[in-house]
C-alpha cells in the first residue's frame, strides 16, 4: 500500500534545485517537474496512502479516489501549461512560487483529514501571494497584502471550524457532511471553504488581487485556489441548499461586473466568480449529475480560463496596457493571440465542439432535472452575460474596434507563450469534441449526452441572439475608464477612514494632551517640586541634622572616656561591675 | 501572414456576413419551432423559440442594468482608492 508517490513532492523538492541550474538545462528542468507529476498521476491507483499518527491524531496524506483524481489530473496538466507559458521568465522566485502553489493544491486535494488539508491550504495562500507581488507595481504590493490578510482570515475560519468539529466528533477525518446534521462548527468550515471559492460576499479578494499579479502568475492563480475550494466543497458539502442559491447568485453577480469592467484581466477575474458559481451551484444541487457537472466544469474551466488569462496576459506583456479604453485594433499585430483568445472565449461561452458546451450544460441539466426552473433561467442568463462580456466585448474592443495609438509596435508574444496557448486551445477542443472520453474521469458514472437536438438548439439560440443584442447595443457597451465599487470598498475605505480618524481626531487629541501636560502638568510638577524641596530643607534636613548633632555630642563625651590607658579601663570596669552588682542586689 | 489576410478578407465583406448572420438567426428560430416536444415537462421546454425570447429580453436587460449600475452608484474615478 505504500508504493504511492505524492505528486506534490516533485514540486516541493524540484523547485529547490532551480537556483542551481543555468540556461537551457534550467528551462528543461522547469518543464520536467510537471511532466514527472503527470506521469505519477497517470500511474496512480485508487486507495488510501500515507496514513500517519501525530500526537494521537489520525491523519491521511493520500486519499486517492475518483473525485480527488479529476482535480489532480487537471492540476498537473495546468502546471505544465502554466510553466510553459512562464518559461521566458528568468526569476527563479517566480517559478518556485508557482510550483509551491501547485504542490499546495495537490496536497489539499489528496488530504484525507482536516489537519493535513489545513497545512496545504495555508501553503497555497503563502506561495500564491508572491505571484501577485511579482506584478511589481505599487498596486501589486498593496493588493498582495490585502489578499494575504483575507486568506489568513479564511484560514482562521477553517481552523476554528475544524477545532470545534474535533471537539464535537472526536475526529479530524474529512468526509461528506450530511446537510441535516450540520451545526455551526460545520458552517465555520464551510465559510472558510467559501472564502476561497470567492462566494459572495467573501469574494472581493479575487478581482482585487488577480489583475495586479504578474502576467504569468495570473495564469496560475486563476486555476488553483478557487478550484481547490470547489473540490473541498464537493467532498464535504454536497447537497447544501445554501450553496445552490449562493452559486447561482455568483454566476449573475460575476457577469454584471464583467460587463462593466474596463481592464481585461479584471473582466476575467470577475468572470471567475461567475464560473465558480456554476460549480458551487452544482455542488449545492448535489445529485450525481450535478456533482459530476461541478467536477467537469472545474476541469474545463481551468483550461479555458487559463487560456483567456494567457491571451490577456500576452496583450499586456506586448503592449504594456490591459485596459480596453487604451486598446483596439490588435488583430493586425497579434492575430494568433486573438485566435487563441477567441477559442478560450467560445469555450467558456459553451459553443458546440468546445469544452464549455459539455461541462456547463451538465449543471444546468441537473437543475432542470430537479425542476429548479429559476436556477435554469438564472444560470442561462449568466451564460448570456458570459458571451456578452468575455466573448464579444473584450474581443471586439481589444482586437477590433477603434485602433489605439498605445501599441504601434505590438507583435506576437514569445514562442513559449504561443505554444502554451496553442496546446490549451487544443485541449479545449478535444474535451468539447470527445466528451464521453472526458466523462470517464468524472467521480460518478455518466449517463449524459450533450449533443442532443434540444440542447444544441438552446445553446445556439442563446449565443446567436446574444450576438444580435451586442451588435445593437455596441455603443452602449463601450468600456469606461472608471473604477467600479465592490465589497472591498468597506475594508479599503474602512482603513482609509481609520487613517483619517487617526489624523483628524486621535492625533489632535494627542497633541492637545501634550499641550495640556506641558502647560498644566509641568506647572503642577514644578510647584510640587518646590514644596518637596522646602519640606526637604526644613523637615527632613532638620531631623537628619539634629540627629547628626546629637551623635556628634555623644561622640565627644565618649571620646573623653577613651584615654588609652589600661588602668583607667580596669578601674572603670570595676566601677561598672560594682554599680551593676549593687543595682541587682 | 495568412491569418491576417483571412481576417481582412472577411472584414471587407462585413455586409454579406451580416446578412448571413441574420439568415442564420431566422433559421435557428424556425428549427426550434419545428423541434419535437414530447418530453417537455416545464414551460421553458414547451414554448417554441423560448430561448430566443429569453436571450433578447435577458441580454438587453442585463446589459442596461449593469451599465446603469456602473453609471450611477458603482462607477468612481480610477484613483478613488489612492
Amino acid at each position: 500500500m505504500n508504493n504511492w508517490i505524492h505528486p506534490a513532492i516533485f514540486y516541493f523538492i524540484g523547485a529547490l534545485f532551480l537556483p542551481l541550474l543555468r540556461g537551457k538545462l534550467k528551462k528543461a528542468f522547469i518543464l520536467l517537474i510537471p511532466i514527472a507529476a503527470i506521469t505519477t498521476v497517470a500511474l496512480t491507483n485508487y486507495g488510501n496512502y500515507g496514513a500517519y499518527n501525530f500526537l494521537g491524531v489520525e491523519g491521511l496524506f493520500g486519499r486517492v479516489d475518483k473525485l480527488s483524481m479529476v482535480f489532480a489530473w487537471v492540476f498537473v496538466i495546468m502546471s505544465f501549461l502554466g510553466a510553459l507559458y512562464a518559461l521566458h521568465r528568468n526569476e527563479d522566485g517566480h517559478h518556485i512560487a508557482g510550483f509551491y502553489y501547485v504542490g499546495g493544491s495537490l496536497g489539499a486535494v489528496f488530504a484525507g483529514d482536516y489537519l493535513t488539508l489545513f497545512i496545504f491550504w495555508e501553503a497555497m495562500a503563502f506561495s500564491s501571494v508572491f505571484l501577485i507581488w511579482y506584478g511589481k507595481r505599487e498596486q501589486s504590493v498593496a493588493a498582495g497584502y490585502r489578499y494575504l490578510l483575507f486568506h489568513v482570515f479564511g484560514g482562521l475560519l477553517l481552523f476554528a471550524g475544524m477545532m470545534f468539529y474535533y471537539t464535537k466528533t472526536g475526529s479530524f477525518a474529512f468526509n461528506a457532511i450530511p446537510p441535516a446534521g450540520a451545526s455551526w462548527p460545520e458552517y465555520l468550515i464551510l465559510a472558510g471553504f467559501a472564502l476561497n471559492a470567492a462566494v459572495i460576499p467573501l469574494h472581493a479578494w479575487l478581482p482585487d488581487a488577480y489583475p495586479e499579479a504578474s502576467v504569468e502568475g495570473a495564469v496560475f492563480l486563476c486555476a488553483f485556489t478557487t478550484k481547490t475550494a470547489v473540490y473541498v466543497l464537493a467532498r464535504g458539502f454536497s447537497g447544501f441548499e445554501i450553496l445552490a442559491i449562493m452559486g447561482t447568485a455568483m454566476t449573475v453577480f460575476g457577469v454584471v461586473y464583467a460587463i462593466i469592467e474596463n481592464d481585461i484581466r479584471r473582466v476575467l477575474a470577475y468572470h471567475i466568480i461567475s464560473q465558480v458559481g456554476y460549480m458551487v451551484a452544482g455542488v449545492g444541487i448535489g445529485t450525481m449529475l450535478a456533482v459530476n457537472g461541478a467536477a467537469a466544469h472545474a476541469f474545463a474551466h481551468i483550461l479555458y480560463k487559463a487560456l483567456l488569462f494567457m491571451g490577456a496576459g500576452a496583450v499586456l506583456y506586448m503592449t504594456g496596457v490591459s485596459k480596453m479604453t487604451q486598446l483596439g485594433g490588435l488583430y493586425k499585430y497579434m492575430p494568433l493571440t486573438m485566435i487563441f483568445y477567441v477559442i478560450g472565449a467560445i469555450s467558456i461561452s459553451g459553443f458546440p465542439l468546445f469544452s464549455g458546451f459539455v461541462s456547463k450544460s451538465m449543471i444546468v441539466a441537473a437543475a432542470h432535472h430537479e425542476g429548479r426552473i429559476w436556477l435554469v433561467l438564472l444560470l442561462n442568463l449568466a451564460g448570456i452575460g458570459t458571451f456578452l462580456s468575455v466573448g464579444l466585448k473584450v474581443t471586439y474592443f481589444t482586437f477590433f474596434g477603434k485602433e489605439s495609438e498605445n501599441h504601434p509596435t505590438a507583435k506576437e508574444p514569445p514562442a513559449n507563450m504561443l505554444w502554451a496557448m496553442g496546446l490549451t486551445s487544443l485541449l479545449c477542443f478535444l474535451i468539447g469534441t470527445f466528451p464521453q472520453t472526458f466523462y470517464t474521469l468524472l467521480p460518478f458514472p455518466v449517463d449524459y449526452h450533450p449533443y442532443n437536438a434540444s440542447h444544441l438548439s438552446e445553446m445556439m439560440q442563446v449565443l446567436s441572439f446574444t450576438g444580435l443584442v451586442f451588435y445593437l447595443l455596441v455603443k452602449k457597451l463601450s468600456p469606461d475608464a472608471k473604477l467600479n465599487l465592490d465589497i472591498d470598498y468597506f475594508y479599503r475605505k474602512g482603513t482609509f477612514l481609520f487613517m483619517k480618524l487617526d489624523e483628524k481626531v486621535i492625533a489632535p487629541l494627542d497633541a492637545l494632551w501634550g499641550e495640556l501636560y506641558r502647560t498644566l502638568g509641568l506647572k503642577a510638577l514644578f510647584a510640587s517640586a518646590g514644596l518637596s524641596y522646602a519640606f526637604d530643607q526644613k523637615a527632613i534636613d532638620g531631623v537628619v541634622d539634629g540627629t547628626a548633632y546629637s551623635v556628634m555630642g555623644a561622640g565627644s563625651l565618649v571620646k573623653k572616656l577613651q584615654t588609652g590607658r589600661v588602668q583607667t579601663y580596669i578601674g572603670l570596669s570595676l566601677f561598672l561591675f560594682f554599680a551593676i552588682l549593687w543595682a541587682v542586689l | 501572414m495568412n491569418i491576417l489576410k483571412i481576417i481582412e478578407y472577411l472584414l471587407a465583406r462585413a455586409e454579406l456576413l451580416k446578412k448571413l448572420f441574420f439568415g442564420f438567426l431566422l433559421l435557428l428560430v424556425v428549427l426550434d419551432v419545428l423541434l419535437p416536444r414530447e418530453e417537455a415537462h416545464y414551460f421553458i421546454d414547451k414554448i417554441p423559440a423560448f430561448w430566443t425570447l429569453f436571450t433578447i429580453i435577458g441580454c438587453y436587460l442585463l446589459a442596461r442594468f449593469s451599465k446603469g449600475l456602473a453609471h450611477t452608484i458603482l462607477g468612481k474615478k480610477e484613483d478613488f482608492y489612492e
